[in-house]
């Protein structure tokens, strides 16, 4: 074991967590003044519990953007709110793989083509996970 | 350690300033909310603290066994998909810390769809799952963790498909 790797890899994994913590305080606090403000039905108006919901998690998701440690936070609270999982698990598997913000980064880096395409899928694919995975554990449980 | 331009962005300290100022005037304008708030607070960072030291410990373990080298050698190899998901799930830091060596790899032949199965895997954070399975249970976690690596096999065909992306030295690559 080389001890300077070690060391560097406890400073990676710090200064990451370090660089997560003002995000995650952040929506915490938000998370829990939206609890009090906004009540659960207006989530369930939002979301109707059909197939059409995948497709709103999935939309909002690819808005959003950030650490996916943030969209685990949201997610959980959507659920306990009564949003259907496969909406949920589309929302963070969106949040996730699609990356509207890195999309000019991408583009330059890897060619506009490429990421135009690669995140239009991960838009359709997300829809896709959502529904096998909760189906399979529905399956399972 | 230096740090460079993008990890010194003010950007994630600006909005806990904001949510907290937005805290600060909601109870100045409602008072009567501030123990609810500060208790659903409390509630959920109860729910995230212990696994956040998980994830360190699972963090330092990735961070010292895959580096950038580790991941061109691979690529080399002959299981080219195979690298692209398990690297990418292992690989670490922010996404578009990425993108430069990718571009190299592409410019050597890698072909679209190892790089769009490695970025999509790269949405798998093993060291951040003790955190989902908390929240979502175990045998949820799993079961994502393997369609979404099955997915990105998929998105890998797809792109390869839509953009020719397999060109002619992808095959050693």
């Amino acid at each position: 074991m080389n001890k300077q790797r070690i060391l560097d890899a406890i400073a990676k994994a710090g200064k990451a967590l370090y660089m997560a913590l003002p995000v995650m305080f952040g929506v915490v606090i938000l998370v829990s003044i939206s609890k009090v403000f906004i009540p659960s039905t207006v989530y369930a108006s939002v979301f109707q519990n059909n197939l059409l919901d995948s497709f709103i998690g999935s939309s909002l998701g690819s808005i959003l953007a950030g650490n996916p440690i943030t969209s685990y936070i949201i997610g959980g609270e959507l659920l306990n709110n009564g949003i259907s999982l496969i909406a949920v698990t589309a929302f963070m598997v969106s949040w996730v793989t699609v990356g509207l913000i890195q999309l000019p980064a991408e583009s330059v880096m890897l060619g506009k083509k490429f990421a135009i395409y690669r995140n239009i899928s991960s838009f359709v694919l997300s829809i896709f996970v959502a529904i096998l995975t909760v189906f399979i554990v529905g399956v399972i449980s | 350690m230096k740090l460079r331009k993008s990890e010194k962005s003010p950007t994630p300290l600006i909005f806990l300033a904001i949510t907290v100022f937005m805290f600060l005037i909601l109870i100045i304008l409602k008072p009567e909310v501030f123990w609810s708030i500060i208790n659903n607070s409390i509630k959920l960072l109860i729910t995230i603290l212990p696994s956040l030291l998980l994830v360190f410990l699972l963090l330092v373990i990735t961070n010292y066994f895959i580096t950038k080298k580790t991941i061109v050698k691979h690529f080399q190899g002959k299981h080219g998909w195979l690298t692209a998901i398990i690297f990418g799930m292992l690989s670490s830091g922010p996404i578009y810390m990425w993108y430069p060596l990718l571009s190299d790899l592409k410019d050597k032949g890698l072909s679209n769809g190892f790089i769009a199965t490695f970025l999509y895997n790269r949405s798998i954070k093993l060291p951040i799952l003790p955190l989902m399975v908390s929240y979502f249970g175990i045998v949820y976690v799993i079961v994502l963790t393997l369609v979404m690596a099955l997915t990105s096999l998929l998105q890998g065909l797809i792109i390869n498909k839509i953009t020719g992306g397999k060109n002619e030295h992808s095959n050693s690559i």
